[in-house]
């Protein structure tokens, strides 16, 4: 339930009379207090991801001690001393590990932790970078898209996005790569690295790559949330008012359908997440994605929880930084958040 | 003025090309996929070279790394990739269609299972979920008998979940439906009703899931190709007289892929061309089920149809 805040202090002059500097304070006591009873009213949604994510935590853990294969992983590396007990004790013993905050070891003897607490900065690095771009670039994309008034270009601009969201991840680099290396092989000149690095040239490749499908999702969401806002009383009274139609698009309409386009970035950024192992592995960028894929053989399985939990972590945070952003963008949403 | 749905047309076009690859590869590519030309004499020059020859005359595609066509794989290869692509979109979809149905109309303890599995797998990157279980599963040794069917079971059991919430949602909807409650006043059962009233209604939904269901196993199959995942190693096996046998590679796309990822910068022709074709497919793929599914909403505008 919400009770508005400016009705109490309407009530309040109305009654007591209050002199101006009691009533600023009462205003502001209020104001803390209406935005505190909104975030109250967030805490069922966040409890909700929470539980998906200790849940989501518990199923890798048991998804990664039901293979059995990894004794022979073992004999590859030329590690011995690995014994591997009964599944349910395996299972137990690292989840109780877990609890105190114990990831484990690898195969070369550097603890879990250490290794993840060294590679997953630059990956999130890269991960905000793309994301960053993503969201502009399509939004931008969206907006161009949807306030040309030439039908043809519109929909070219919008099938170009569709198409994007068509292809696999791996051909856009691959296709980007060997794209710069026929440049650098033609006429000698680098335009950025092939390879990612985390320098800012070196970021640029898979960063752009990473965004690509991203940016194509948000452009078609926005673009069609835009285009349900075509006919509404409000984007009517702005052109009327004589907004020319980009400007009714950007200040009018783009808030409006900004909620709508929250809703739907989560599932956006857990393809972002999956892609990110991709991009980096490609690119030989140096991240966590690129370190699993590498050191597999020789960092042993150990590395593969941790992993999974970082990501799928990620994924509900930014799932509930959605959910909090709608709620902010948009008062209808407050009370549909606490379901 | 005519509206063209461009997305069927092209879908329909890329899709056809790919069914012609997989029923009649001999028509599209005669040669043999097997066949090696390490050292290769150039019939223009009339030197000889050593293998990878570039795309020419004598290869449209170029060859790898050992002589072989890339034509002829590719064409021979899509059988056995779209197969699998196939395979695994048809597991899901069973699973997905008895469980989602159940769930959707009966509702109860296993719809609630349902959403929150389908809820807790929608935070887990469903690549790196069946890399652990491949990694875990020998994949990296050569030697595992079955690799193509171990994939195909991995990737159906890991990709249920989301097919299934979809499908119990369409379910779910149409029990509002007017012509579901003047059946269920008619006296029919319950089994009668989702079979003949419901399951009717939201076929053509499903039937556009397929084609994009499909879609996205292909991206997940050439994602694990590029990660070193795939069905189509070379394996080494006894023969009966005791010896080994090194049996062929199987022409496989997202193997093709793998291997040559390295060879980008100076054959450039090796990871492009298995990398196209997969995004070909699944371009075509995701086309159909777009061109089905805006074809499926114009019907529905003009009246004809429910749901």
């Amino acid at each position: 339930m919400i009770i508005y805040t400016k009705n109490v202090t309407e009530v309040a002059v109305s009654v007591f009379g209050l002199p101006t500097p009691v009533l600023k304070l009462k205003g502001g006591i209020d104001l803390l207090a209406h935005c505190s009873r909104q975030l109250l009213s967030l805490v069922p949604a966040i409890a909700k991801r929470a539980v998906a994510f200790v849940a989501a935590c518990i199923a890798i853990s048991a998804i990664c001690f039901i293979p059995r294969g990894y004794a022979r992983l073992e004999t590859w590396t030329g590690v011995t001393g690995f014994q591997w007990g009964p599944y349910w004790e395996e299972l137990s013993l690292y989840l109780s590990g877990l609890l105190q905050g114990d990831l484990g070891v690898t195969f070369i003897g550097t603890n879990v932790a250490d290794e993840i607490a060294r590679t997953a900065p630059t990956s999130f690095l890269l991960l905000a970078a793309a994301l960053v771009w993503a969201t502009v670039f399509g939004v931008l994309f969206a907006v161009i898209a949807h306030a040309s008034r030439h039908r043809f270009s519109r929909s070219a601009l919008l099938g170009s996005a569709v198409l994007t969201i068509s292809l696999p991840d791996f051909f856009v680099i691959v296709l980007l790569q060997s794209a710069i290396l026929m440049i650098l092989r033609s006429t000698g000149v680098l335009i950025i690295p092939a390879l990612g690095s985390v320098t800012l040239r070196g970021l640029i490749l898979p960063a752009v790559t990473l965004g690509a499908l991203p940016a194509a999702y948000i452009a078609r969401i926005v673009a069609v949330a835009l285009e349900e806002t075509e006919h509404a009383d409000f984007m009517r009274t702005a052109i009327a008012k004589g907004r020319s139609r980009l400007e009714a698009v950007l200040f009018h309409a783009l808030r409006n359908v900004s909620s709508t386009a929250l809703a739907s970035l989560p599932s956006v950024y857990g393809i972002t997440i999956s892609g990110l192992i991709i991009v980096e592995y490609l690119t030989t960028y140096p991240g966590v994605g690129n370190f699993m894929v590498m050191g597999i053989t020789y960092h042993g399985p150990n590395i593969m929880p941790p992993i999974a939990f970082l990501f799928s972590g990620l994924y509900f945070v930014l799932d509930t930084l959605a959910v909090i952003g709608r709620a902010w963008l948009d008062p209808r949403q407050r009370e549909e958040a606490a379901l | 003025m005519r509206h063209w749905n461009l997305p069927l047309i092209l879908g329909i076009f890329l899709c056809s090309v790919l069914l012609i690859m997989v029923l009649f590869p001999s028509v599209l590519a005669p040669g043999d996929p097997h066949e090696r030309r390490v050292l290769w004499t150039n019939p223009d020059t009339g030197q000889k070279e050593l293998a990878p020859h570039p795309p020419s005359r004598h290869f449209t595609l170029g060859t790898d790394n050992v002589g072989r066509d890339m034509y002829t794989r590719l064409v021979w290869g899509a059988r056995f990739t779209l197969g699998m692509g196939l395979a695994i979109a048809a597991g899901r979809f069973l699973i997905a269609l008895v469980i989602g149905t159940i769930a959707g109309w009966w509702g109860g303890a296993l719809e609630w299972l349902v959403r929150q599995t389908a809820i807790v797998m929608s935070g887990l990157p469903l690549l790196l979920l069946s890399y652990v279980f491949l990694v875990g599963m020998k994949m990296l040794h050569p030697d595992t008998p079955d690799r193509p069917l171990l994939f195909i079971w991995i990737l159906v059991f890991l990709g249920w979940p989301r097919l299934t919430e979809q499908v119990r949602l369409l379910v779910k909807n149409c029990r509002v439906l007017a012509h579901v409650e003047s059946a269920r006043a008619a006296g029919a059962t319950e089994t009668r009703i989702v079979s003949r009233h419901v399951l009717p209604i939201v076929s053509p939904q499903l039937i556009t899931l397929v084609p994009m269901e499909m879609a996205f196993a292909l991206i997940v199959v050439g994602q694990l190709g590029v990660l070193g995942m795939h069905a189509a190693a070379p394996y080494t096996v006894m023969a009966a007289d005791g010896t080994a046998v090194t049996v062929h590679r199987l022409p496989e796309w997202c193997q093709m892929l793998g291997f040559t990822r390295h060879c980008l910068g100076k054959f450039p022709w090796l990871p492009l061309v298995p990398a196209s074709a997969l995004a070909a497919s699944v371009l075509g793929l995701n086309m159909l089920a777009e061109g089905v599914r805006r074809r499926l909403m114009s019907r529905m505008g003009r009246g004809v149809g429910v749901g």
